[in-house]
């Protein structure tokens, strides 16, 4: 494959990834950036065909049979844009170009306005439970009984040690 | 033939003829398709007057007679041209706009514009071909056939045909422009209303768990392969090797492309490690996807029971169980986490390579004990004053807990620690207690198990505990036998209470 042709072929990136399908929908977590994204039906059906062999046009077609929609072009390349942007695809600065006014130009003000692919994140609470901290660090402040317990860990609770405070926490 | 000549002469005329005019009105776009079709960047705002220009002179000179075969000859070259470029960037894939009618009709290349490009050259080449003798009747004649007066009344009219065409097409474009407003403005709108300025907060997204604790009894499941055999935890043990769980899905593109590896994995070390692929979905699907990429060993679930037992809910995932029966790793996610995880295991450096593990999974040099490492020291009186000596507990597995009187999660924990030993599970490990507060306290909680005093937790510090509840694994020889587990569902499964999955069978048609 010539390199013209690859750099105009999108490929999902797959490398330090993981996946979890929720009602219809796919959250992708990114263990390099510790951040989720969500992907629609729409855009989990346009990644996966991201192999590095189909064109846009073939992705389309693609979509369009997992879906059984009409598998619009601009759609797919409105997709491509938003998991560039997540860099969820290799090579993410051809194809995050895509911008929605083009797709507002062509007419689909929908695509161009509806998010196929959205950054989320946990719930405060449990993102406080995966912090780390040694035997010796202070994160902890004080004990947990009488009403001062340690803000944000649901699982245990910091332990008073000899010279400092400890801090217990879910990894 | 000469009607035909005529036709064509005129469609070609009038389709150059509009597609300059769009061109002239949108210059800006015609500017940035010509740069993306490959034109010099330098050279494109010129060759964007220049290309309306061409078009309108061509399907000027298409009209009168005596120019006739010219212009066909010139509309022959452009559209072979135009076609040339199309056909080249679709052949590379790419799929932007075409303005060939300028703002009158945007859209992107496809098929669909090399039909119609080769539809006009086609009547091209038949003008040229078929008209160079005689390419039909003058479009003009009937003006010129007309008196004076009536020709320049004629003039004004085409002219101000002209104009309204100039109207006409400077109202459609500013009401595309007024669409594209309304769009945003609605796009702008739905953002704020669904929060989707910022990042979208969901119970789900949480980072993957790391999974049960090293040297937690390993959840037992049995599960059909791809022809329907059931296959069990216990069999795979069976097998005198270290068992590969790999979690993953055939929806799942990271799992996917780590099929090759998984296939050379299980060729590879055949010797030293079983690997199962534990899958979900339709068999159909997996039979496609995964296929002897790890044997026979390509189990079903029925959903995601085995993944949840051993929380590992995001996939590619792969958790490691010793010969032993427990858990000799977390839970490793992604392609280079399980890239080290099966490494690791299949050189023996892992925690799995015996019973309860070796020292090499040992990450603090002066810090904590690691695994396989002598436990410290724990001798203290108990609540009634009797000495107890953690060394005394040889001959059996002892789980070390750490606890709080005081810590509400210690509190909720305490009742399943009561249940737990009044009816301990089979090969359950002894329990040592080790807490803060006062004497009475600790009898408050009611425990069978002998408890010792730990002011300043000292003895917590000493085995790497970093808070309450959490235990640790002793086992019979008096090493330490397990990560230290930080939390109820972790302490109690130390303890040996791990999800009971139900079986699940699968008919094969």
């Amino acid at each position: 494959m010539s390199p013209a042709r690859h750099a105009s072929i999108p490929q999902a990136r797959t490398a330090n990834l993981v996946v979890k399908p929720v009602a219809g929908e796919v959250l992708v977590y990114d263990l390099e950036r510790h951040r989720a994204h969500n992907l629609t039906a729409t855009a989990a059906a346009v990644w996966r065909h991201c192999d590095g062999r189909r064109t846009v046009p073939e992705i389309a077609r693609a979509v369009a049979e997992d879906t059984g929609t009409s598998g619009d072009e601009q759609l797919v390349a409105t997709a491509l844009a938003q998991l560039a942007r997540a860099r969820l695809l290799e090579a993410p600065g051809a194809w995050a170009g895509v911008s929605r006014r083009e797709a507002l130009r062509a007419g689909l003000a929908t695509a161009a306005a509806v998010p196929l692919v959205t950054t989320i994140v946990a719930p405060r609470a449990a993102q406080a439970q995966s912090l780390t901290c040694t035997v010796d660090a202070t994160l902890c402040t004080g004990s947990c009984g009488a009403g001062n317990s340690c803000t944000g860990l649901s699982e245990a609770c910091c332990a008073v040690v000899t010279g400092g405070t400890c801090c217990a926490v879910v990894t | 033939m000469l009607p035909a000549l005529f036709l064509a002469r005129l469609v070609l005329a009038a389709v150059l003829g509009a597609a300059g005019v769009a061109k002239l009105f949108d210059r800006a776009g015609t500017a940035e398709a010509l740069a993306a079709f490959g034109a010099p960047r330098r050279s494109v705002t010129a060759l964007a007057v220049a290309l309306p220009v061409v078009e309108l002179v061509t399907a000027g000179t298409l009209l009168p007679r005596r120019a006739a075969w010219w212009g066909a000859l010139a509309a022959l070259a452009l559209l072979a041209t135009f076609t040339a470029a199309v056909g080249r960037a679709l052949a590379r894939g790419q799929r932007h706009d075409c303005r060939c009618f300028g703002q009158l009709r945007p859209e992107p290349i496809g098929a669909g514009t090399l039909v119609r490009n080769g539809a006009l050259l086609a009547l091209a080449a038949f003008v040229a071909g078929a008209g160079r003798a005689d390419p039909g009747p003058s479009a003009l004649a009937w003006l010129l056939a007309l008196p004076p007066g009536e020709r320049a009344l004629a003039a004004i009219g085409l002219l101000g045909l002209a104009l309204l065409t100039v109207v006409a097409v400077q109202t459609f474009r500013l009401s595309r422009q007024q669409g594209e407003i309304l769009a945003r403005l609605a796009g702008i709108e739905d953002q704020l209303e669904s929060g989707a300025g910022r990042p979208a907060e969901r119970e789900e997204a949480a980072p993957p768990d790391k999974g049960l604790p090293v040297g937690a009894p390993a959840p037992e499941f049995e599960l059909p392969d791809l022809q329907g055999e059931p296959r069990s935890l216990g069999k795979l043990l069976a097998l005198g090797r270290p068992v590969l769980l790999l979690f993953a899905g055939p929806a799942c593109d990271p799992c996917l492309a780590l099929v090759p590896e998984i296939r050379r994995w299980a060729r590879e070390h055949a010797a030293t490690l079983t690997i199962a692929l534990v899958s979900s979905g339709e068999a159909a699907a997996n039979q496609a996807k995964f296929a002897g990429v790890a044997g026979d060993h390509v189990l079903l679930q029925r959903g995601s029971e085995v993944a949840d037992a051993y929380s590992a809910r995001w996939t590619p995932g792969a958790v490691v169980v010793g010969r032993s029966g427990r858990l000799a790793s977390a839970v490793a996610y992604g392609d280079a986490a399980i890239r080290t995880l099966v490494a690791e295991t299949a050189s023996g450096s892992g925690a799995a390579a015996n019973g309860h593990g070796q020292p090499g999974l040992r990450l603090l040099r002066h810090g904590p004990p690691g695994l396989g490492d002598p436990a410290p020291p724990l001798a203290r009186p108990g609540l009634d004053g009797t000495p107890v000596d953690l060394a005394d507990y040889r001959g059996r597995d002892t789980l070390v807990v750490f606890w709080q009187p005081q810590c509400p999660h210690c509190q909720r924990l305490a009742e399943d620690l009561r249940r737990w030993e009044a009816e301990p599970p089979r090969n359950a490990p002894r329990l040592l207690v080790v807490s803060s507060g006062s004497i009475q306290d600790n009898r408050a909680l009611g425990f069978q198990s002998t408890v010792v005093l730990d002011e300043g937790f000292a003895i917590g510090k000493a085995f790497g505990a970093r808070g309450t509840p959490s235990a640790i694994l002793v086992d019979a020889e008096g090493r330490i036998a397990s990560t230290v587990a930080v939390g109820a569902r972790d302490v109690l499964a130390l303890a040996g209470v791990v999800p009971i999955i139900p079986p699940f069978t699968r008919e094969v048609r």
